[in-house]
């Protein structure tokens, strides 16, 4: 199994990007990514040419479409059939969940804190989810500056919330890139052993997904008898030991090693910090879990700002 | 041939709903072009404008201390009304064209469609279509809809 950096959220000229698609695809491959997914706005009028861009670029490519409503925006990943965006209710949006996952897609909240109207039309989430469990994923990282935003504050704090109510909630990071630029972005990596877009997609199912701006941070369990137990994955209550390893040389072309520096790692469990650890590139450590979940955190500096989470696991969840 | 032409005028309660329209393509036509204006496209008035920008950034810094992350009210300035369209054809839905252009041309056909929509199945037929009227914040919007078939 190996970790690869894949781009969740883009747009180009079939929405508001300013990039073709080919030039997207490009882009994404120049930076590092091995897989891009088209999430244009309202349409997937692009994705016969993301196809074509992503054979000829060597990419992996996930077909979306990103919902652009007047109360939230959702990524769908990947639907077989399609679920109309328009008219639905802020208190309907669970049937429509529900009739994307029929159609074999998965549904993620984009943006849930981002500012509202009038400067960003829909970006906050207002959708009255009934039944947090049938969302997917929670881009809880949007766009540049990412750790360090008070948006991204407040998406953990709801990611927390809900993992603490029980659910299985993957946490996703979305460059929501329209245009070439030189901003600070961090990355999505998604864990396979092959990259395929059924990987990609499995792996946002199942949480098996970190988040960096820097150095990738990456976790497993190992049980009293060996076995391992990746992120994403359920537990037994007790004695765990776990590995977390640190990796300073991912997507070398997309962040400066001198401006992303770790300081410490944390374990965080049912939300709290229960141990710090030095930012060594290998280590394990034996930790006692209740039941609910155990996540790592990576502290460190950002583009100047000290002491910002710049990486952080999925859970491995704990019964 | 002309096969629509609706004429609207909107004000800001207007936001946040849509307004559908429809019209007929008769056999043997080969393309349809849509025509969307609408005016203003933007709003500069501060009196229109602050009030709802403060609103959002209220909304977003919730408990959170603002020196966290400053941003300044004129940096939103001018605001922009946003109106798309999108297109359904049999049931099937062909897409939106979501951007910011107070001056629109949409030209599709059974071969080729402007980003943002797929080509339909086939061009005779009912078509049906909305607007959608993400932001009005000036106090009227004026708005032109014209379809030809040909
Ligand atoms: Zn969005
Ligand atoms: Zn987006």
């Amino acid at each position: 199994m190996k970790w690869y950096p894949v781009e969740l959220h883009t747009h180009t000229q079939h929405s508001d990007g300013d990039f073709t698609v080919s030039e997207l695809v490009h882009a994404a491959k120049q930076r590092g990514f091995h897989a891009v997914c088209l999430s244009d706005h309202n349409t997937m009028s692009g994705l016969p040419e993301l196809y074509e861009a992503a054979e000829r670029e060597h990419m992996v490519p996930i077909p979306a479409i990103e919902w652009t409503t007047y109360w939230g925006h959702m990524l769908v990943l990947d639907e077989q059939g399609y679920t109309d965006w328009r008219g639905v209710r802020p208190e309907e949006i669970d049937a429509a969940i529900a009739s994307i996952h029929r159609n074999h897609g998965l549904a993620g909240i984009a943006h849930p804190f981002a500012l509202d109207n009038p400067i960003n039309t829909g970006y906050h989430w207002d959708f009255q989810v009934a039944d947090w469990d049938s969302v997917d994923f929670l881009e809880v990282w949007s766009r540049d500056n990412a750790p360090c935003k008070i948006q991204s504050y407040r998406a953990l704090q709801l990611w927390e919330t809900l993992l603490n109510r029980g659910c299985h909630i993957t946490a996703t990071s979305g460059r929501d890139w329209h245009r070439e630029d030189t901003y600070h972005y961090a990355h999505t990596y998604v864990l396979a052993e092959n990259l395929t877009k059924e990987s990609v997609l499995h792996a946002v199912k199942a949480g098996q997904i970190c988040l960096a701006a820097g150095p990738l941070l990456t976790m497993k369990g190992i049980r009293s008898d060996g076995t391992q137990v990746q992120i994403g994955d359920t537990i037994d209550a007790g004695k765990i030991e776990i590995e977390l390893q640190l990796d300073d040389e991912t997507m070398p072309n997309d962040w400066e090693k001198a401006s992303v520096t770790a300081k410490e790692i944390q374990l965080v469990h049912n939300g709290k910090v229960i141990c710090r650890l030095a930012p060594d590139a290998s280590q394990r450590v034996c930790v006692n879990a209740a039941s609910g979940w155990l996540r790592a955190d990576l502290i460190g500096s950002f583009y100047g700002k000290q002491d910002q989470k710049i990486a952080l696991t999925n859970p491995i969840y704990i019964k | 041939m002309r096969l629509l032409e609706e004429v609207y005028q909107w004000t800001p309660q207007d936001s946040q709903t849509d307004a559908s329209f429809c019209f007929y393509v008769s056999e043997g036509m080969k393309q349809i072009r849509i025509r969307f204006e609408f005016s203003p496209g933007t709003e500069t008035d501060p009196r229109l404008c602050f009030p709802p920008i403060e609103k959002a950034m209220n909304r977003y810094y919730d408990s959170y201390p603002r020196a966290l992350q400053p941003m300044e009210k004129e940096s939103f300035l001018p605001v922009k009304n946003l109106i798309t369209i999108s297109l359904d054809k049999d049931g099937v839905y062909l897409g939106n064209a979501h951007r910011w252009a107070t001056e629109q041309e949409h030209l599709i056909s059974a071969e080729q469609a402007s980003l943002g929509f797929l080509p339909p199945e086939k061009m005779a037929g009912e078509w049906h279509g909305m607007l959608h009227l993400h932001e009005i914040l000036s106090e009227t919007c004026t708005g032109h809809l014209i379809v030809e078939g040909e």
